[in-house]
Parts: structure tokens; C-alpha cells; sequence
């Protein structure tokens, strides 16, 4: 093998360990799940202001929560699984929420199926998991542009179902002040800790 | 001999198809499904790259002179091939115009005609590394993608991934069992009546 071949591989070879290096972010997400989150946490990308409507029927903006954190989770009424899964998660979390009162998270969740999920859905969905109105809304997006938008902006992945449903990520995401912070898993041990110690 | 592969109309149409994934109504159904998307297209774009490189002799003068050896381009192809092979890059080229054009143009390039050049260039034994590599990665995600019960690429659902998980490895059994029986029956095979050295 001449020398310039030589060089020529290790060459090669660098360019694509860095370019793998690149994608992977370091060799440590494999999976656009896992990317997002990185990505995320690296640029702290600002959402706009969505317009939702609540389980009451009122129309809110994230805006209204200014001065607290939201953690956001994408739910639809009907799905039979993860969403089973993360709405009683999400009382847990409000019984840690109401035993620290001073911590400033407000729990969110979103339905991405605003069609079929009318307030009264909504309503139903958070009283099935015997939840509380005073730190958790239940809310669709005002129109389909909102979901777009909300899409877009989260780096969510929606794909229709074969049962007329939706697959989608069942990560939770911390947003203040217009700014989507990072994103977890709704089964990490520490989000309890993490609620009381900084908000997220 | 076509000068050029894209004069003949089998580089035609191979050319005219992987470009063709570029506009969305392609894109669509080509990115459909796993199986497509993973066990259709990408071959589909990686033999294009291979054929230019089999057909193209002012390619190969040209591939002569920077990589005589094809050393490199085994590096360089085998790097782009496991780039594209993970879950994170499949994902990303069906939503992001960006990295659906760096496929329509790397898997060809960068993974086809830069493994075909080496494939052209080794000899046996760099020849059954490669397929044996080639076969380990295919078992490898094949088995992955059939017995994870995590959905691995957000765009597309369980038993779509174990689905094509079993096509993986369905593909890398059927061509090792032919490499096989080809290395048994096929030309490397010692003349009747020669006996054992």
C-alpha cells in the first residue's frame, strides 16, 4: 500500500466517524426520539404563543402561563395505550404539585386529534384519572394550524395508525417562556424531583 | 459500450427513478413504508451508483488514479452505508427536504459507486471480508428491528419495523446460503478428481 493511500484512508476514515459523530450527536442518539432531545436541549428553540381550547371550552395561550413552566404532553382521548399511561402519570405528578406549592410547573396536555376531542372529551379524560383542574389543563389546539405549528415547533412525529388512531412520541416537554427547554420521559424516576427542585 | 451510463436505457431509467424520489408524489410512495423506503429505494439508488461506476470507463480511469487500490472508497462507502443505515437518518430523509436530497445523491454516490469501485478493486479475500461485513450489518439490524418492541423510527409503526426486520434478515440468509453455494459449485471449486493437498 503506497503512502497516499495510506493517507487516504485515514482520511476517509475521519470524515466518517466525524459525519457519524455528527448525526448521532456524539454517538449518543441512534433514533430521531432520542435526536430531538438533544437538539432541543442544545438550542432551546422558541414555540409560539399556541391558542388552545380548554376542557371548559375557554380559549387559552401559552402566554397565560408566563411566569410558570409547563410541562406538555401530546395526548388523544381515545388511544388506548400511552396515553392511559401518561394520564395517570400526570396525577402522580399533580399530587407532588399540590404537596410543594411553591413549585411554579403547571401540567399540560395536548390533544393532537382536535376533531374528535371536543372539551367535554377533554373533561372526561382528565376526571378518568381522577385529576384536578387547578394545575392541569386538558386542551386541544384552537385550529389546525395551531397542531401545525405545535408540530413544527416540538419536532413531534403524528403517523396515522391501522385503527384509526395516531402513533406519537409520548416524550413530556418543558416550556418557559416561549422557549421549549428540553424534553423526558414520562417515566423518569427524577421528574418528581425535578418538579419541586427547579421546575424542571 | 455506452460512453456514459445514462446513454443506455437501463442507466436512463435507473437515473430518471432515484431522481425521481426527489419530487414528493415519488417521495411519498417510495417512503410509504419501512420495507419500501429500507429494501426498495436505497438499494434501488445504491445499484444506480454502482452501475454508473461498472459502465462509466472515464469514471474509472478517474477512480484509477485517486483510489488504485479502492481502499479508500471501502472506508468512505462502508462509513456512508452505516450512516445511512440508522434509524435517525431514515426518519429525518422522510420529513426534511434536506436530507432527502443528501440521500437521492449520497446512497448512489457515496454508498454504490464507492463500494462497487472497491468491490472491483479487492481481491477474494477483501471480496468475502465485504460480504461477510455486509451480512453481519444486515443480520445485525435485521434482528434489531424484528425483536425491539420499541418503536425505533417515529415515522413508521411496530409491525412495520418487525416486518422489515424479518425481510433483513430473510435478505442476508438468502444471500448467504447463494454466496455459499455458488463458493461451493461456482468457479473456485477444484476440478473433478484432484485431491486434497
Amino acid at each position: 500500500m503506497s503512502a497516499r493511500t495510506a493517507i487516504g484512508i485515514v482520511l476517509a476514515g475521519c470524515l466518517v466517524t466525524a459525519l457519524l459523530w455528527q448525526r448521532t450527536a456524539g454517538f449518543s442518539a441512534f433514533t430521531y426520539e432520542t435526536w430531538r432531545r438533544v437538539d432541543v436541549a442544545r438550542e432551546a428553540a422558541p414555540v409560539s404563543d399556541w391558542r388552545l381550547q380548554d376542557a371548559q371550552g375557554d380559549f387559552v395561550r401559552l402566554s397565560d402561563w408566563d411566569d410558570q413552566t409547563l410541562l406538555v404532553g401530546f395526548i388523544f382521548t381515545r388511544c388506548p395505550s400511552v396515553c392511559v399511561a401518561l394520564g395517570s402519570r400526570y396525577r402522580q405528578l399533580q399530587r407532588t404539585l399540590q404537596a410543594n406549592p411553591s413549585s411554579d410547573v403547571h401540567l399540560l396536555s395536548i390533544s393532537i386529534d382536535p376533531d374528535h376531542d371536543t372539551p367535554a372529551r377533554l373533561a372526561e379524560y382528565r376526571r378518568r384519572h381522577s385529576g384536578q383542574r387547578a394545575s392541569w389543563t386538558v386542551a386541544r389546539p384552537a385550529d389546525a394550524e395551531v397542531l401545525d405549528d405545535m408540530i413544527r415547533e416540538t419536532g413531534l412525529r403524528v403517523i396515522p395508525d391501522r385503527f384509526g388512531g395516531f402513533s406519537h412520541s409520548e416524550s413530556l416537554h418543558w416550556i418557559r417562556d416561549g422557549r421549549l427547554l428540553r424534553i423526558t420521559d414520562w417515566h423518569d424516576p427524577e421528574l418528581e424531583q425535578k418538579l419541586i427542585a427547579d421546575g424542571g | 459500450m455506452a460512453a456514459e451510463p445514462w446513454h443506455s436505457p437501463a442507466g436512463t431509467i435507473l437515473a430518471v427513478v432515484s431522481l425521481a424520489g426527489l419530487f414528493p408524489p415519488v417521495a411519498a410512495l417510495f417512503e410509504a413504508s419501512m420495507r419500501m423506503h429500507l429494501l426498495v429505494q436505497m438499494p434501488l439508488l445504491a445499484v444506480c451508483g454502482g452501475y454508473w461506476v461498472c459502465q462509466s470507463t472515464r469514471l474509472k480511469r478517474g477512480l484509477a488514479r485517486v483510489d488504485p487500490s479502492g481502499g479508500i472508497a471501502l472506508v468512505f462507502g462502508s462509513g456512508w452505508f452505516i450512516y445511512w443505515m440508522l434509524p435517525v437518518s431514515l426518519d429525518l430523509a422522510t420529513f426534511d427536504p434536506a436530507i432527502r436530497l443528501l440521500k437521492i445523491v449520497t446512497v448512489p454516490v457515496c454508498v454504490g459507486a464507492a463500494l462497487t469501485w472497491s468491490w472491483l478493486r479487492l481481491g477474494p479475500i477483501g471480496r468475502g471480508v465485504m460480504l461477510l461485513e455486509a451480512w453481519a450489518i444486515l443480520g445485525r439490524l435485521g434482528w434489531v428491528y424484528s425483536i425491539s418492541p420499541v418503536q425505533l423510527c417515529s415515522n413508521y409503526l411496530l409491525d412495520d419495523q418487525q416486518r422489515t426486520g424479518s425481510l433483513l434478515l430473510g435478505a442476508a440468509l438468502v444471500s448467504a446460503v447463494g454466496m455459499a453455494l455458488w463458493a461451493l459449485f461456482g468457479p473456485f471449486r477444484r476440478s473433478h478428481g484432484t485431491e486434497p493437498e
